[in-house]
């Protein structure tokens, strides 16, 4: 009984402390704009990000707000939502709940609120290493990390 | 009346009727050997009524279990709400001659890529 609460509080305490590497992949059909960020964020934190065009014509303005947490070795449990606007147009709302698998891309395609576009995203996430950073994606699209110091 | 221990256990646990309390109480007055029984039986009697309890965490322990494994239960299958951002950052970069603005809460933007081309965070960040 006293390994079993003395692993469960371990791995509760593990995963709590640890980070995760979100990339998110955005291609406008339409726009012809390619554009990928890839966040640090917490395991069972919540980051947010949004693009905006600085002058108010013809943008897509848009919010992706991540709450992702670990269920286990290899499987991720993201909640997101997307929101979606033109200009001052009316806005998109859109929400998903899925269960990535470490490093498989997750994809979604949007609509923008005018019909005249579509935004193919895609997700990608991974625990990041105790102690590591990302020094960059190698050709395959996978994590390459560094330890920091060792640059 | 003949030395039995036995008794004076008896008398000691109230099992005797009051005419043999009476003749064993009798006894002990005349007897020393039968009075350091009654007294060793006094003070083993007195050492444990006053001797700590030992707790059992049995109980509390398998609740604590049920309680984690239910609370992780819930984790794994109920979507949290989200809590709010904590920090914020803002970088501003030129997207198809047009520039944007990316703002980042709750998160470290570590890499931006417009295409195949990166973009020096650094650069980009507005303080």
């Amino acid at each position: 009984m006293k390994t079993l609460l003395f692993l469960l509080a371990l791995t509760s305490f593990a995963f709590a402390e640890e980070e995760l590497l979100l990339r998110l992949e955005v291609k406008s059909q339409g726009s012809n704009r390619s554009l990928s960020h890839t966040v640090r964020i917490q395991n069972g934190g919540s980051g947010s990000m949004s693009v905006s065009p600085q002058e108010k014509k013809e943008g897509v303005f848009e919010v992706w707000r991540f709450h992702p947490t670990r269920l286990s070795s290899d499987k991720i449990r993201l909640e997101s939502q997307l929101d979606v606007r033109l200009d001052e147009g009316p806005r998109q709302h859109s929400k998903f709940s899925t269960t990535l698998l470490e490093g498989e891309p997750w994809e979604a395609s949007v609509d923008t609120p005018d019909g005249k576009a579509t935004l193919d995203y895609r997700i990608t996430a991974w625990k990041i290493p105790a102690g590591q950073r990302l020094l960059k994606f190698d050709k395959d699209g996978r994590p390459q990390w560094v330890t920091p110091g060792n640059y | 009346m003949a030395c039995d221990e036995g008794l004076i256990h008896a008398l000691f646990d109230g099992e005797l009727s009051a005419p043999q309390q009476a003749a064993v109480r009798l006894h002990l007055r005349g007897c020393s050997a039968c009075r350091q029984v009654q007294k060793e039986l006094n003070w083993l009697h007195k050492t444990l009524t006053e001797a700590p309890r030992r707790r059992s965490w049995r109980p509390l322990l398998t609740a604590a279990a049920v309680f984690a494994l239910a609370f992780l239960g819930w984790r794994a299958w109920t979507p949290a709400p989200l809590p709010p951002p904590t920090t914020n950052s803002s970088y501003e970069i030129s997207l198809n001659g047009q520039t944007h603005q990316i703002k980042v809460e709750g998160a470290e933007l570590v890499e931006l890529s417009l295409g195949e081309q990166n973009v020096d965070l650094r650069k980009a960040k507005i303080e």
